[in-house]
């Protein structure tokens, strides 16, 4: 009796479940299919992985919000893991962001300039604020138009990720 | 018994320690300095010793040359090398170094001075018998002016930073309705990074490419040109892959341009290493752009292609040596390409993407060079320029060149921060930059990247596998612990002695 995860990136979910742990070898079903995983860590920190017909893969691993990244070269691959009997999210959810009308700062930096006031009306991809970062000013845009209610921060101020800059509500 | 001579590296990142490394070969000693951003980065460790600027904006620490100086003092180092940036076009610091009576490596204030301010190198340039730009010789007084010039030289133009650089304080005005809002832009920009309201005015020439030429001068009147770099592939006009020689260029049109370029860094008087930049146009013509007074960060093709080492000949010119080389010694051999790392987000225009770099291994091989100022674990802090990384390829030909890049980008092992690989992989990869000609426009023609490229089946199985064993040793280590493992052996023991 395995363990039954779903696995999602992307917005797409797959279900993997999970057979036999027996270390140097993992045996999951994906697919309706049996899949022998041959693992193999070397001295550097890298696991090699390796089944029969999948080829191989050189990969490190590490998480971050709740995700488990999978590190192989230039690329990295972020999944969501569920244990689906339980319901339980691995670590719990990576924020969505950007819903309920705020205008996040997406990434550190200082506001150099605020373009809105409360009850201007701002369109789509309207510049609302101006965020220098790494000496670079860099336009923040509102993702979908709507009118000011509130500016939270002040010309001048530093930010870090995430924070809230502008508050928009629907135009009606 | 003589004691080392010592060279403070007034710079932080990748170029410290490149400065740093041509220093260790010339038996000189290093001393480093550092923001407090910057306590334990590489560079800080890489030197023989290290001095503390200030708290982490540059303007209270990198850029401070006061402190610089009293540093170099404290420890008694007698030569500065700024690297590129902060405070290497300063002609001010360069001046505060010969009153303190420390070897500045680089070219002289007057030199800077009129190379540094653009409007001053476009006249002493005219002067000089080298081609420049249409526009404005003189800095722009007001709006009206500007509005004037560009109505003479037609749409579009470039507003330019007098005291600019590195693709910084450059707006592009399509029209007459954009020229008031790109005005004042232009100007508080030019006051916030170079402390200097100055701005000029250029066309813009339509569809061009930036070629520029690498030029080592000595204090004893010799100068010589190392050839050409083509630098045309930008992204928010800065520059992210080089190569030399540049790729569709003719003979004649390249030697003419080293000779201009020699021919600009004797009418300054130069000393030591400089970069003449130039704009071609699509039949070649080429125009003065800018000269910068400084090391570039692109040198490495140059070294890898002509078998030099700039650094190294930086310093000992700055020691009064001569020139290691007359112009017939250098050739170029082979093809090299540089490909600039930048911690980025490039599906979101190329925003800055500060974070820490949880897997970092650059690679290596055959023809591959790499140079970096990070290790793995450490955090690109948004205070300084995104740059993780130059990687650079060397080969017989272009075209083996750039497929031994492709290889060495697959294999660039990084994670934690958003980055521009497959971007600088697909630039690589299209046609225009393989069969060519391309122009700095390049970036812009490509299609945007795949937002989530596919991913291999291993590597969501192997995530699964990583989440099941996170989860059983959570369980495991949550589980209330009935007794010490001690005591459970001692009584397992005891059980058997019955």
């Amino acid at each position: 009796m395995g363990t039954e995860y779903s696995v999602s990136r992307g917005g797409h979910s797959r279900s993997v479940e999970l057979i036999a742990d027996r270390g140097s070898e993992v045996v999951v079903r994906a697919d309706g299919r049996d899949i022998v995983l041959h693992l193999h860590r070397l001295p550097d920190g890298r696991t090699a992985v390796r089944s029969e017909g999948l080829g191989q893969l050189l990969a490190r691993h590490y998480r971050e919000r709740g995700e488990v990244v999978v590190v192989s070269g230039n690329c990295d691959f972020r999944y969501e893991v569920t244990d689906v009997r339980e319901g339980w999210l691995q670590g719990g959810a990576g924020g969505k962001g950007g819903k309920g009308g705020h205008i996040k700062a997406s990434m550190p930096g200082r506001v150099v300039r605020l373009t809105v006031q409360p009850g201007d009306v701002v369109p789509e991809g309207g510049v609302v604020a101006v965020l220098e970062a790494m000496k670079m000013e860099n336009d923040v845009r509102a993702p979908a138009g709507g009118v000011v209610k509130s500016v939270a921060v002040a010309v001048g101020q530093a930010v870090e990720t995430g924070a809230v800059l502008v508050e928009l509500e629907a135009a009606s | 018994m003589s004691i080392r001579p010592k060279v403070l590296v007034a710079n932080r990142g990748e170029i410290a320690i490149r400065v740093m490394r041509a220093c260790r070969e010339l038996g000189l000693g290093t001393v480093a300095v550092y923001s407090d951003a910057d306590a334990d980065a590489r560079h800080v460790w890489f030197a023989d010793e290290a001095v503390r600027l200030g708290p982490p904006p540059t303007a209270e620490s990198y850029l401070r040359g006061d402190k610089v100086i009293a540093a170099a003092k404290h420890t008694g180092a007698q030569l500065i090398h700024p690297g590129y940036g902060f405070l290497s076009e300063n002609a001010e610091f360069r001046r505060a170094c010969d009153a303190a009576g420390l070897t500045f490596v680089g070219p002289g204030a007057h030199a800077m001075e009129q190379m540094g301010t653009k409007t001053l190198a476009r006249q002493v340039m005219h002067k000089a018998g080298v081609p420049v730009v249409p526009g404005s010789l003189e800095p722009l007084q007001n709006l009206a002016e500007a509005q004037q010039i560009a109505g003479e030289i037609g749409y579009p133009v470039m507003l330019k930073a007098a005291a600019g650089g590195g693709g910084r304080g450059i707006r592009l005005v399509h029209s007459a309705e954009e020229m008031p809002a790109a005005f004042d832009g232009a100007i508080r920009e030019a006051v916030a990074y170079f402390k200097d309201p100055t701005v000029y005015i250029e066309k813009a020439i339509v569809r061009p490419r930036h070629i520029e030429i690498q030029v080592m001068a000595d204090r004893h009147g010799n100068a010589v040109h190392l050839f050409d770099r083509e630098c045309s592939v930008q992204r928010r006009n800065q520059k992210i892959i080089e190569e030399s020689p540049a790729a569709h260029l003719s003979d004649a049109t390249r030697l003419a341009m080293g000779q201009v370029a020699v021919q600009a860094a004797k009418a300054v008087a130069y000393e030591g290493a400089g970069t003449i930049e130039f704009l071609v146009d699509p039949q070649e013509h080429f125009f003065f752009m800018e000269m910068n007074t400084r090391l570039q960060v692109e040198h490495p093709v140059t070294e890898l292609v002509t078998g030099t080492d700039l650094v190294v000949e930086q310093l000992r010119v700055a020691q009064g040596l001569p020139l290691s080389w007359s112009q017939e010694q250098i050739v170029q051999r082979g093809h090299a390409i540089e490909c600039r790392i930048y911690a980025e987000d490039v599906a979101r225009g190329f925003l800055p993407s500060p974070g820490p770099l949880h897997v970092y291994r650059p690679p290596a091989g055959p023809g591959l060079r790499v140079d970096d100022g990070f290790c793995e674990g450490d955090v690109i802090s948004n205070h300084y320029d995104s740059m993780i990384a130059k990687l650079s390829a060397w080969a017989p030909t272009r075209d083996h060149a750039i497929a031994r890049m492709q290889a060495a980008l697959d294999l660039f092992e990084i994670s934690g921060i958003s980055h521009n690989i497959a971007h600088l992989q697909q630039v690589l990869a299209s046609q225009a930059f393989a069969v060519g000609p391309y122009d700095t426009g390049l970036v812009k023609t490509l299609p945007a990247l795949e937002a989530i490229p596919q991913d291999p089946e291993l590597a969501a199985l192997y995530a699964v596998v990583v989440a099941h064993r996170q989860a059983a040793q959570h369980q495991q280590e949550a589980a209330p612990q009935q007794e010490s493992t001690w005591a459970y052996h001692a009584r397992a023991q005891g059980l058997r002695g019955r």
